[in-house]
């Protein structure tokens, strides 16, 4: 056999072998692209079918999945992301939860109303974790009402202060000693080491709670409060053309709402609101 | 001369060996290429199953939302509130989603601020993009409200997908 033979039968050889590994490499791992997009779109579908049945069900309830993938909830500009391994998909639902989630996760909701629907806020919380709310003989009357909000999350604790805290668990005061922890005072909730939010009602206050990112989702939150707001804003014009109905106060109130949603701003909100319906017009909210 | 003979032997049997493997590999590639363009199509089939869900899943949160929601005193009354349809939706979908009042009749005409209550069709949002034409549909029947007349009617709450 000629050398030159050899050498040709070699180089074939090499350059088959070199075409079918790079041909198997690139099937394996576009399988493996294809079997990690399966599982997040499993994953998201599962997540909407429990945030849908959570949104129409006319009970106050909870609900369980498994998320097995480790999962990122990112807040950015005003928008939620859920990120699995390296994909983000953007989610038009609020929720909050920590940075990371993984395993068997509890997902509880409830309804913003301010005074009016601004949203529905989802909580994500993963059941191995415990939180405690601690409270003092002043606060027991707030206590009282989130035990009744969250009565149905078993992995919530209540305790009256002083306590010894237990490492493995988040805690949250509702008392004025605890410094590097989460203190909430009837108005706002003090985080560590940032500066404190305001919140509008218990729900927005689990939110803020229970977030990874409490800055970004409080803005989030505004956001939407302006974008609900503006809706009752334009409807009014329309129901202005109703004979003998004035809605010129209720109008300047909802002009300045966004920028201070506080309960008696509410309260005023739908103090005028009923004056409105008691005189035979045509409610806004 | 035996010597020579016993070579070419050896090179038929090593040049068949390599054909052999080479003809093997050839069909395991074809079989790997068929079960990958398998798994591919049953991606293909999640997805769309995964937008048909949402579409689902809008079609019977979208009128508990407050962009659509008839509200008296902030509690739910179980409509849509026709006057909100008005001002269209803030989505990113390739979607179209409409209202379309059936009872009692009224002109056949796309709702604006202009001719509102005389029409029938309420775009609350429209994302058909130019490149998509599939498109797959579904619908629910819903209560509306007209505020200003005080007034419940049928109408049937319509979700375009395209794809």
């Amino acid at each position: 056999m000629p050398k030159a033979q050899t050498q040709f039968n070699w180089i074939f050889v090499l350059i088959a072998g070199v075409i079918f590994l790079a041909f198997f490499i690139t099937i394996a791992m576009k399988y493996r692209d294809i079997q990690e997009e399966k599982t997040h779109i499993e994953l998201l579908n599962n997540l909407d079918i429990a945030i849908t049945s959570l949104q129409s069900s006319p009970f106050k309830t909870t609900t369980k999945i498994n998320i097995p993938v480790e999962t990122q909830l990112l807040c950015n500009n005003n928008k939620l992301y859920l990120k699995i391994a390296e994909r983000q998909y953007e989610t038009q639902n609020i929720i909050a939860s920590q940075e990371k989630i993984k395993n068997k996760i509890i997902i509880s909701s409830n309804q913003l109303n301010l005074p009016f629907k601004i949203a529905t806020l989802y909580y994500l919380l993963p059941e191995a974790k415990k939180y405690v709310f601690v409270y003092d003989e002043e606060s027991k009357e707030q206590i009282e009402e989130i035990k009744q909000d969250l009565s149905l999350l078993e992995n919530i604790e209540y305790k009256q202060s002083p306590i010894k805290e237990d490492p493995a668990k988040d805690y949250i005061y509702l008392t004025q000693s605890a410094k590097s922890k989460i203190q909430v005072t009837p108005t706002s909730i003090l985080l560590p080491n940032k500066q404190p939010l305001p919140y509008y009602n218990n729900y927005h206050l689990y939110a803020l709670i229970f977030s990874s990112q409490p800055e970004c989702l409080s803005s989030l939150i505004d956001s939407q409060l302006k974008q609900k707001t503006q809706i009752y804003i334009d409807k009014i014009p329309f129901l202005q053309s109703s004979q003998g109905c004035d809605y010129s106060l209720i109008n300047n109130q909802l002009q300045q709402f966004p920028q201070n949603p506080s309960k008696s701003n509410q309260e005023l909100l739908i103090e005028l609101n009923k004056q409105i319906i008691n005189k035979n017009c045509p409610a806004v909210f | 001369m035996p010597k020579m003979k016993i070579s070419k032997k050896a090179q038929a049997q090593n040049l068949e060996t390599i054909i052999v493997i080479l003809i093997v590999t050839i069909i395991i590639a074809i079989g790997i290429a068929i079960f990958y363009n398998l798994q591919s199509n049953s991606l293909d089939n999640l997805k769309q199953l995964y937008r048909q869900n949402q579409a689902i899943n809008l079609l019977s949160t979208l009128p508990l939302t407050p962009e659509l929601q008839y509200t008296e005193f902030g509690y739910d009354k179980s409509s849509i509130d026709a006057i909100k349809l008005l001002t269209p939706l803030k989505l990113k979908s390739n979607m179209k989603i409409e209202v379309q009042q059936l009872y009692p009749e009224k002109p056949k005409a796309t709702c604006s601020k202009s001719n509102y209550p005389e029409c029938s069709t309420y775009i609350i949002y429209d994302g058909q993009p130019k490149s998509l034409k599939n498109q797959e549909i579904i619908s629910t029947p819903a209560l509306l409200y007209h505020p200003i007349e005080k007034q419940y009617s049928f109408a049937i709450l319509i979700i375009t997908t395209y794809y």
